[in-house]
């Protein structure tokens, strides 16, 4: 398949005078067109900064101190790090969008509906007013608002956190994106929006071939939208694989451990099952793996060598110690 | 068949919406409207539903944080609504919450230490040798080391938080805690450390829960009785497994199947619920899902239905049956 975006060797830094933390490290990941790719992991693993990266969003303290991001634009392959601010302006909104992750604070209070999905247009394409109002009721109609001429004249406050969301995916869809990151695009919303939510960005991705960074800690709506999952733990990539082979045929012992919890609940008779301890802090990194303090898998190695992040199989790549390039148990 | 230990009857409680320049009220928010449950001795009894159903102003109804406007509760034997002030004060030894978000529960300006004497000073005149022991005795049950006691809350991460929250609840040794939504604000990996903590203490301290939670899975987990709430009514309750195998509202199906699958590729058959929940301010006067529902009949615009005994212990609020 051919990619559309490449993350190569991505670091991000926190830096300040008295502070610096390593917060990602050696990043990379592929992702094809027309592909959902996951990424999954908990709080402060470095999985939304490593998408803000990618549209150049990250401001002081943060920063990307190396590493290259290529994207398949229309104007052909581009690193997204080396762009001025006029260049990647043009790109946001056109050819990358983002979904954030609350819709209730994500839209301007101020503005009507209608103000801010034609903001998107006004900047990017060549329209009149006229052409402008279609295309903005044309989108939300296909987001599935109802009552669209009049919510066009509505302001954010006036409507639910599902309904919002709707709007967020139209603002960001309205342009055709070839790529659209959304970071927990449903996380603030109930089971039974957010199935909606979901349902809607399966059909659009369809319809727009559009290709989908969907960033999560929730395993259950990866298996639901994604075809590929890179796992996150502590600013690194673990694991990285499709998604019927992470689930089936996990690798790393964090993700094993993740799918556990997840999957134990409901079976009253066993206690929950946990991962020890906690996330080594940022900055504090141990020498040997990050995740060795947790792992019950853990053996000497893990403790004075950090492992690489190697191929075991074709198209599923772990980081750690009980696999060789080949891919047998060691 | 264990003892009850709170009983709820027909619980209201109405918000006034105010308006206008003399802020006259002009309609009221049916938060909670007519809700009645029991809770069993040293069982949990879970609340679950959408945001904005009314389960945490139920929680918070039955401890009268927020004073409820008509029913009656039950505690122990003693009327709760009719306690005074002071009699409260003295109840609440025995009952307790523990909040959603650990992050802004705790007051950043005290120590652990002060945050968990806090309820003792309250609730026990106690020498602070005593409130010390009990302050040791509370950190080791939680899972908190005695060195850390000395810190501020920013110094501890979500998990721990919680744990300090659960702490001070249960540091007065209550017979009864509600648990609004105690796991949301965390991860998954110590989600399950905080329900394991949670089970843990119900069994060692004989407690007795109602626990708040929009999450399915850890409700089914945690809980032995549940109620489904919808629009400030209970639309469905009946013990735990009863609900998960068989559920019988159109709306208790909905929420089941909307809980994303855990393996790809067993994709499941979704009931995908249209539109949103409708304005608690002036309810529909038939089924507060109707506008919703796949199986809505004439009769669902007109009438609201009553909850209505199933089989033993299962009850739904629902014209199909």
């Amino acid at each position: 398949m051919e990619n559309l975006l490449e993350v190569k060797n991505i670091s991000i830094d926190l830096k300040t005078r008295d502070n610096y933390k390593k917060l990602a490290d050696n990043v990379s990941f592929n992702i094809g067109k027309k592909q959902s790719f996951g990424i999954v992991g908990e709080s402060g693993c470095g999985k939304s900064i490593t998408a803000l990266s990618i549209m150049q969003l990250l401001s002081y303290p943060l920063k990307v101190s190396s590493g290259q991001i290529f994207f398949d634009s229309k104007k052909g392959k581009v690193d997204l790090l080396s762009l001025k601010n006029n260049e990647i302006r043009r790109l946001r909104g056109n050819e990358i969008s983002m979904i954030f992750q609350e819709p209730m604070t994500a839209l301007d209070p101020i503005f009507t509906i209608e103000q801010q999905i034609v903001e998107t247009l006004k900047f990017h394409k060549d329209l009149n007013k006229k052409e402008m109002k279609d295309m903005a009721l044309d989108m939300l109609k296909k987001v599935g608002i109802p009552r669209a001429e009049q919510i066009l004249n509505e302001y954010p406050h006036q409507l639910s956190g599902g309904m919002l969301q709707r709007i967020m995916i139209a603002i960001a869809l309205i342009c055709k994106p070839k790529l659209l990151i959304a970071d927990e695009p449903t996380t603030a919303l109930d089971v039974t929006i957010q199935a909606q939510i979901l349902e809607l960005m399966n059909e659009l991705k369809e319809s727009y071939d559009t290709s989908i960074i969907m960033i999560t800690h929730d395993l259950g709506v990866i298996a639901e939208t994604c075809e590929r999952v890179a796992v996150f733990y502590s600013g690194q990539v673990v694991e990285e694989a499709d998604v019927a082979a992470l689930f089936h045929n996990t690798a790393h012992p964090y993700t094993s451990g993740l799918l556990k919890a997840v999957t134990s609940i409901g079976d009253k008779s066993k206690e929950l099952y946990t991962i020890p301890g906690m996330v080594p802090a940022g900055g504090h990194m141990p020498k040997g793996c990050r995740f060795e303090e947790r792992c019950s898998k853990a053996v000497t190695i893990c403790k004075e060598k950090a492992p690489e992040l190697i191929e075991i199989e074709e198209g599923h790549k772990c980081r750690c110690w009980l696999y060789n390039e080949s891919g047998d148990d060691k | 068949m264990s003892k009850i230990l709170v009983e709820v009857e027909n619980l209201k409680t109405y918000f006034p919406v105010k308006s206008g320049v003399f802020k006259k009220t002009t309609a009221y928010v049916h938060a909670v409207d007519g809700i009645s449950f029991k809770v069993n001795e040293q069982e949990t009894f879970a609340l679950v539903g959408e945001s904005g159903c009314g389960k945490s102003t139920t929680g918070r109804s039955i401890l009268r944080i927020i004073e409820p406007t008509s029913g009656k509760i039950t505690f122990d034997g003693d009327d709760v609504l009719k306690l005074s002030k002071d009699e409260m004060r003295e109840k609440r030894k025995d009952m307790q919450l523990i909040f959603q978000n650990p992050y802004s529960s705790l007051n950043p300006r005290m120590t652990v230490k002060k945050l968990l004497e806090e309820p003792l000073k309250t609730h026990f005149k106690m020498s602070q040798k005593e409130m010390d022991e009990q302050v040791l005795w509370i950190m080791d049950k939680v899972g908190l080391s005695n060195d850390q006691l000395e810190r501020y809350p920013h110094q501890f991460s979500g998990g721990q938080r919680q744990r300090i929250s659960i702490a001070r609840a249960i540091i007065s040794k209550p017979k009864f805690v509600v648990a609004d939504e105690p796991v949301s604000a965390l991860d998954v990996s110590i989600q399950s450390q905080i329900l394991n903590l949670l089970i843990e203490l119900q069994k060692e301290l004989k407690l007795t829960y109602v626990f708040i939670s929009h999450d399915l899975n850890v409700v089914r987990h945690i809980s032995n009785s549940v109620a489904v709430m919808y629009l400030g009514k209970i639309v469905e309750k009946g013990l735990t497994e009863e609900i998960f195998e068989n559920p019988m509202h159109p709306y208790t199906q909905a929420l089941l199947s909307a809980v994303p699958s855990k393996d790809p590729l067993k994709k499941k058959k979704r009931i995908i619920l249209k539109g949103d929940v409708p304005s608690p301010i002036n309810p529909p006067k038939g089924c507060p899902l109707y506008l919703r529902c796949e199986k809505a009949m004439d009769i669902c615009k007109e009438n609201n239905p009553l909850l209505k005994t199933m089989d033993g212990t299962h009850e739904t609020a629902c014209h199909l049956y």
